[in-house]
Order: structure tokens, then sequence, then C-alpha cells
């Protein structure tokens, strides 16, 4: 296991190395920083000017080592709009879109483990067949249209919940269920088969032939066995969320580092750009390797290969 | 006689790695075999799973590059023949006609397969080819166009030793031939292949865990135990007066039908 | 004794087999149903698409001021020679709607076809050649893995212009990696098998090997995945023009509809509604085909 996790690690690093590369690269060629930051009518000796104090003027490479190091401490520069700089700006966003992805997660989990284990206990029933029938048919609805209808639903006609903003709990319910509701069906499915797997397990017979009763017997034995590759998947998932947060946000006007992202690329604000890129991609890759090494502590069969 | 195939010193290891800071450690798979296949008879190879037999097969076959070692083939060094001269000269015949035969191709395009790889001919004469092998293999020509899974596992094998045989090899390596047939159609394959060797004049590596079978058919037989060659004698002589240990063992484990050799044995 | 499976009805193997293929029957008639809904909806999707110029009745980017957002056939006030009412700029919805099918299958399946070549190509190489080759595919699918879709999605378009031809190309480039990974284990599978082995005992070339003997029997896993990518690329394209970073305006792509009617949400909902029921039964038509396919095609893959 310690090998395994040391050569995961060693992964995780080269991956997150790549990624940094991608991320500095991608968004520096999108754009002339230095164009940007002297703004549109600036002459061609300006923008020398601006280069020079940037150190916009050096090899891309060194300035993408200039870049990384500094992330490395936090610093990610300026903001061409905002009057902080990139790394308070991304502290101060990243709160809401942690607890949206967050809340988002925890409704799929809530829909998708008690739905997973009623589809094990009847598989194949009509329970199993509906409940799977409509958690496929929501993946074809386009997540932020789905938000829309819900806020018209919710929000307009019902007047159950606020409409858009992030000030307060109740902004979160919509924008939570909405992202949750794409990590259901992958929970489910995990849950409804590692259910099967484990009750169909020798010791949860004995379990029953003890004469335990049979609640105890699905919650304290077989459910407890059955999550975890469950709670693997869940932290892959909420680096998805991460993601789709981008789009959730900018439906429901929440204030995130995904709204920051897509005013930040509509505004060509470079560092903001790189900074978000690397650091959802990092959770990504965190993210990942935990969710690894919980299957890996699982299965054992993983770690050799 | 001198050999056709001969191999010498033969080794092929593998490494293994067991883990990011232990030292790496190989795995002779093969260790210093030298066996001789004399034109027109049939060599066994007998041992148990995971001995190496399979190994030593794929390097004849050019599927596995040796570490050390040499194959001559007529007297001269294997690696200098190209892999088409090579597979003009040996053939193999596997285990599994379920695994060897391309479920998406017709038995035509599988059994001429390798005149159309090698560019020997026009596809009129493959066809013509082809009915000639399925006719030498006693299979029926109405199977010219039907799918591997529309054939029985016997059936599969007859295809599976045609295309072995339309390029005239000299040396047809069978890799457990028959062990994954039933029993009943076992007898017909092993006739086939003793037919054929000697209609044709063929030289057979049988490679095999059933003895009875290697008994009737090997001219020699070598027994490998752990990467190396323990026994290599005349059938009758190994059968009659094992020398190895280990092969005493292997004889003794399995059923003897002859009732006079296990009142010998005892 | 000898009647073991008496005690043990559920042993009882004719019982048993019976059970096992009423649940089989089962499912290929649900396999077949699912493509034949699927397979039929989406038909008739494509024949919209293609007979757009015959079948919509109006131009669909003419404006017309005076007739701004005149509601659906089922609203008040509607207006019968405009059957989906029009946008915020007086343009026939119904024919947008008609026209936009064009952009959204186009961008389906031309970036299914891209991701699948760059996806299969890379997978199956991985695959059969095993070893250093298979390490530093898998490390650049795990590094694909670690990037965000929709955020690299609109930093790219960003970068080089919003358009269909980027939004395709794009996607195409960032969507590969589930056909790389199954392609990559199948090709595993089928290189072990010994009709490969006997392929390259008859001298067979490497690619002639991977085209003729191993492509034909992983192909099936790329049929699959294609449709399934078909739709996450509608879905992604809906989202990117959603966004403005997609399709731009005056096409009529259904996300960029959406967004064109998101102003109008708090008092004509219908303009956001017409083109998301639209965006979704393409989407859940091409779903069901590709369930349908998957089911038909290997059974036992379903859980």
């Amino acid at each position: 296991m310690l090998n395994f996790t040391v050569r995961r690690i060693v992964l995780v690093m080269l991956v997150a190395l790549t990624v940094s590369v991608i991320a500095f690269f991608l968004v520096r060629l999108s754009g002339d920083l230095a164009t940007a930051l002297a703004g549109e009518d600036a002459n061609a000796q300006e923008i020398a000017d601006i280069k020079k104090i940037y150190g916009l003027d050096r090899p891309l490479i060194v300035q993408y080592a200039d870049w990384l190091l500094s992330a490395l401490r936090g610093d990610f520069g300026a903001s061409l709009y905002f009057p902080e700089t990139v790394g308070e700006l991304v502290a101060m966003r990243l709160p809401t879109t942690l607890l949206l992805a967050f809340s988002g997660l925890v409704v799929s989990l809530l829909i998708g483990i008690p739905f997973g284990v009623i589809a094990a206990l009847k598989p194949d029933s009509w329970v199993d067949r509906i409940s799977m029938s409509i958690a496929v048919a929501g993946q074809a609805i386009p997540t932020f249209w789905m938000g829309l209808m819900l806020m018209v639903l919710f929000g307009l006609i019902l007047r159950l919940t606020p409409i858009s903003g992030d000030e307060s709990w109740q902004h979160f319910i919509l924008p939570a269920f909405t992202l949750g509701y794409y990590s259901t069906p992958p929970i489910m499915r995990l849950t409804r088969s590692g259910m099967l797997e484990v009750l169909s397990a020798d010791y949860i017979r004995t379990a029953y032939a003890k004469g335990l009763k049979p609640l105890r017997v699905l919650f304290k034995h077989a459910l407890r066995n059955a999550v975890i590759p469950v709670v693997a998947l869940a932290s892959v998932q909420f680096g998805h969320m991460l993601s789709g947060a981008i789009v959730i946000e900018s439906v429901f006007a929440m204030q995130g580092i995904g709204y920051l992202a897509w005013e930040s690329i509509l505004r060509n604000d470079i560092a903001v750009i790189q900074a978000i890129l690397l650091i959802v991609c990092l959770f990504y890759v965190g993210l990942t390797f935990i969710s690894d090494l919980l299957n890996a502590w699982l299965d054992p069969r993983i770690r050799v290969s | 006689m001198t050999p056709i195939l001969e191999t010498v010193d033969l080794e092929c290891s593998f490494w293994i790695s067991t883990g990011m800071f232990s030292p790496k450690k190989t795995l002779a798979a093969v260790n210093g075999v030298s066996v001789q296949l004399l034109k027109g008879q049939v060599l066994g190879l007998v041992g148990e799973s995971g001995c190496g037999k399979s190994t030593l097969a794929k390097m004849l076959l050019g599927l596995q590059k040796p570490t050390k070692g040499n194959i001559l083939f007529d007297g001269q060094p294997f690696e200098r023949l190209s892999q088409f001269e090579r597979a003009a000269r040996v053939q193999p015949i596997f285990q599994d006609p379920y695994s060897s035969l391309n479920p998406r191709k017709t038995i035509f395009e599988i059994i001429t397969l390798p005149l159309s790889v090698h560019k020997v001919g026009t596809s009129r004469d493959w066809l013509q080819k082809a009915r000639e092998m399925m006719d030498l293999c006693g299979l029926a020509s109405r199977y010219l166009n039907s799918y591997p899974s529309q054939l029985s596992g016997g059936q599969r094998q007859r295809v599976a030793i045609a295309r072995a045989l339309v390029m005239k090899p000299e040396v047809v390596i069978c890799d457990e031939p028959t062990s994954a047939l039933d029993v009943s159609v076992q007898s017909q394959i092993l006739n086939l292949l003793m037919d054929l060797k000697n209609e044709l004049g063929l030289t057979y590596l049988l490679i095999s865990h059933n003895l009875a079978v290697v008994e009737h058919l090997a001219d020699r037989v070598a027994v490998m135990y752990f990467g190396e060659i323990v026994e290599n004698e005349d059938t009758e002589q190994l059968f009659n007066k094992p020398n190895h240990e280990y092969t005493k063992k292997l004889l003794n484990s399995v059923l003897v039908p002859d009732p006079s050799r296990f009142a010998r044995s005892v | 004794m000898n009647d073991i499976s008496a005690d043990h009805p559920k042993l009882d193997p004719d019982n048993a087999l019976r059970s096992n293929l009423t649940k089989h029957l089962f499912r290929r008639i649900s396999a077949h149903n699912s493509i034949l809904i699927g397979g039929g909806v989406l038909g008739a999707i494509v024949l919209m698409a293609l007979f757009a110029p015959l079948l919509a009745p109006h131009d669909p980017f003419s404006q017309d001021l005076s007739r701004r957002l005149l509601p659906p056939f089922w609203m008040e006030d509607n207006n019968p020679k405009h059957i989906l009412g029009t946008d915020n700029l007086g343009r026939d919805y119904l024919s947008r709607l008609i026209y936009g099918a064009q952009i959204s299958l186009m961008i389906g399946v031309c970036t299914a076809i891209i991701s699948g070549i760059i996806g299969s190509a890379l997978g199956i190489t991985a695959g059969y050649f095993g070893g250093r080759i298979d390490a530093v595919i898998t490390f650049i699918i795990t590094t694909r893995l670690s990037m965000p879709i929709v955020l690299v999605a609109l930093a790219v378009v960003a970068l080089v212009g919003g358009s269909l031809h980027a939004v395709i190309l794009v996607l195409g480039f960032l969507l590969w990696d589930r056909y790389a990974v199954v392609m990559r284990s199948a090709t595993q599978q089928a290189r072990n098998m010994d009709y490969v082995s006997a392929a390259r005992a008859i001298g067979c070339p490497t690619w002639r090997v991977v085209l003729s003997e191993i492509f034909p029997n992983v192909v099936n896993n790329l049929i699959v995945i294609a449709t399934f990518e078909v739709a996450h690329a509608i879905l992604l394209e809906a989202s990117l023009s959603f966004l403005g970073l997609g399709v731009q305006p005056p096409d009529p792509s259904w996300g960029l509809m959406i967004a064109e009617g998101k102003e109008f949400l708090l008092f004509d909902p219908w303009v956001i509604t017409i083109p998301g029921i639209a965006l979704s039964i393409l989407v859940l038509a091409v779903n069901m085909l590709g369930d349908g396919i998957r089911d038909v095609s290997a059974p036992e893959n379903r859980n």
C-alpha cells in the first residue's frame, strides 16, 4: 500500500505539473497580455514599456517558471478589472463554489444511495427500473436549462425559493439540486451493484442465519461495505461539480469562482483565468488521488498492477 | 540425420518489478534449453503448466525474443531469417480454437490470410487453395463463407490446422492441440495431424500435458521442469525407464490405462 | 439424497434457467425497444435537419420587429402563421428550431468522429504495445481527465473565437478520453487472443494485425461510446453557446436560443422552454439508441 501510495504521489505531481504548463500556455496564447494591460489605444512604445515592467519581454519558459513559483506562494498576480489581487479574489469566491459543490454532492448522495439500496433489495423490480429510467432520462436535460426551469417553477410561479444570488442557504437549494442531480445515476448504479454483491456474500447470509434483524444486517453489515466505493466515486464527482459550477453559477448569478471564471474569460482577464484553471485542476487531481487510494485500499489487486 | 530445428542453450528471462524500492528480479521462464527436432519426427514436450513450454514455443515462432542462446533452422541462425521467411517454415497450432480464430472473419479469410500476407498467387488461386486445404483437413467446403462461431470445436481446430499448413511449412508447433476439445473429437484431430504429417512430411513439436497422447505420437520426449529440460529420451525409453525424479513423479501422477506398466512401476 | 434441488427450489437448474431466460429476453426486448424509439426519434430529427429548407415555414434569420415575442399555438393571442411563436427579434421560432437541429447534429457527429479517431488511436496503441508506450498514453489520459472540460473549452473557444468550427474542434480535441480508456482495455483483451499470435506467426506486419485482427473485434465499443459522445457534445455545445462562447448569433443554436430567451424568462417562459425540450428530446433519443446498442451487442455489460 505504501508503495502504491508513493507511486501515485509521483504520478499526481507529474500530472499537476503538466496541467500547470497547459493552464499557463493555453491562456497565454489566448491574448497579448501587454496589449490588454496597456489598453486598446496604446501605442507601440507604451506596450513595449508595459512589457518591460511586467517582465513580458522574457522568454516564455522563464515567465512560466516565475508564474508557477509565485503561484505556489499564493501569488497569482493582478487582475485587470478588480482592485484585489487574484489570490484575494479567488480566496473570496472559492467558499461559495465549495459550498455549492458540497451541497450538490449531498443532494446526489441523498437521492442516489437510498434508491440504489432499494433497487438492490428488489433487483429488476419496478422501483429499480423506474428509478434508473428517470435518472438516466434526466441526464438528457441540459444543466443550465434545468436550472432555469426550476427557477421559473419554484422561484417565479410557486415563490418557494429565491430566484438567484447566494446570500442565504435558501439560495443554494435550486443550484445544489441542479448540480447534484447529474451525479445521481452513477452513484445510484454503484450503490446498487455494490449492494447486490455484498448481499450475496457469505457473511451476510451468515448474519441472517444468526437471526439478526434484517434492517440491522442491511445497515450495519451490508451498506457499510457497499458504501466505500461510493465514497471514492463521490470524491471524483465532487471534482466534476467544481467544474459544473461554472454553468450553474452563471445561471443563478452566484459569486463563486465559476462565475468569476466566466466573467474573466469574457473580459480576457488572463491572470484570473490561469489561477482558476490551475486551482480547479489541482482540486481534480487531488480528488482523483483520494479516490484511487480508497479504491486501492479496498481492492488489493489494484495496488499490484 | 541433421535436426531441422534446433535450440542451443536457449534462454528467456523476464524482469519482474516487485516494488519501487526493491531491486528488480529476473525470472527465467526458459533456462538453457537445447532440443533438436529431427525431420519427419515428432518431439513431445511435456511438463506442468508454467514450466516454460509456451515461452519456448513462442520463441520458436519468432513471437518472443530469446535473451540468450540460439535457434538454428537447418543449421542456420534463426534470427537471420525475417519473420516472413520464418513464417513460411514454422507455423503454430494453438490450444484453444475458440481463441485462435478471429471471430470477425470467414473461414476463407482465415485460411487464406497467410497467402494474402505473403502475396502468394491471386485471389482466384486462393479460393482453389482454400478448398484444397479444407478438403485435406476434412472440412466440407460449404463452410468456406461461415464464421468460426458457426463451427464446432473440432471443426475450428481443423480450420486452424488448414491455416497453419497453407504455406506448406516444414515444422508445426502444436501447443496442446487437443486439450480444449471434447474427448470424442480429440482422437479425430490427432489422427488428422498424424495423417498430415505422413502425407506432407511434416515435423512436429507436440506440446502436451497429456502423457498418453505424447506416448502414442512422439518419437522422442523432452521433459521440462522449471524452465529446464530435465530429460530428453526416446519415447519408449522414457516411459519405461524414466531417469529423472521429476519424470518419475510425472508418470506416476497419471492414471495409467496399461495395467502391466502399473505393475512394473510399483 | 439424489434430488438435492427438491429442498432448495432456488437451485433447481430448470427454474433458474427459465428465470434467467425471462430476464434475458426482457433485456433483449427492452434493448430493441430503446433502439426503435431512440433510433426513430433520432431519425425524424435527422430528416428534419436535412430537409430544413423545405420544412421551415419562414426564413430563420429574417427579423420582423413588429412581430416580437408572439406566443406559441397553445397560448392566447397566437398567430397561426407562427405555430411556435416568434423570438425577441420577431424571427419565426419553429423555423429557428428546425435549423437549430442542423447545428446540434453537426456538432454531435463531427465531434464524435474527431474525438473517436484521436481516442481510439491512442487507446489501441496503448493497449496493443503496452510497456512504456502504454505508460505515456495512460499519463496523457490521466492529464486530460484532470482538466475540467467546460472551463478548458470556454478558455480555448475564447482564444480562437466562438464559431461552429471552433466548437467542433475544441470539443473534438477534449472528448476523446472515454474512447481511449475503453479501447485500451478492449485492445489489451483482444491482443492476448491466439488469433493475434497466429497472425503474427504468419508474418503479418503490425499495422495489419492492428487493423484487420484487433480493430474489427473492438469496434463494437467504438459505436456505443460514439453515440454517448454525440449526446455529450450536443449538451456541451448548448452549454457553451448558452454562456456566449459557443456558436455565435444569429445562428439558431438551441443553447443560444435559450440564452437569448433568458431575459424574457419572467413573462414569456415558453421562449426558453421550447428549445430546452427540443434539446432534451434529441439527447434522450441518442442516449436511448446508445443504451440499446450496448445491451444488444453485450447484454452482460448492462450493469
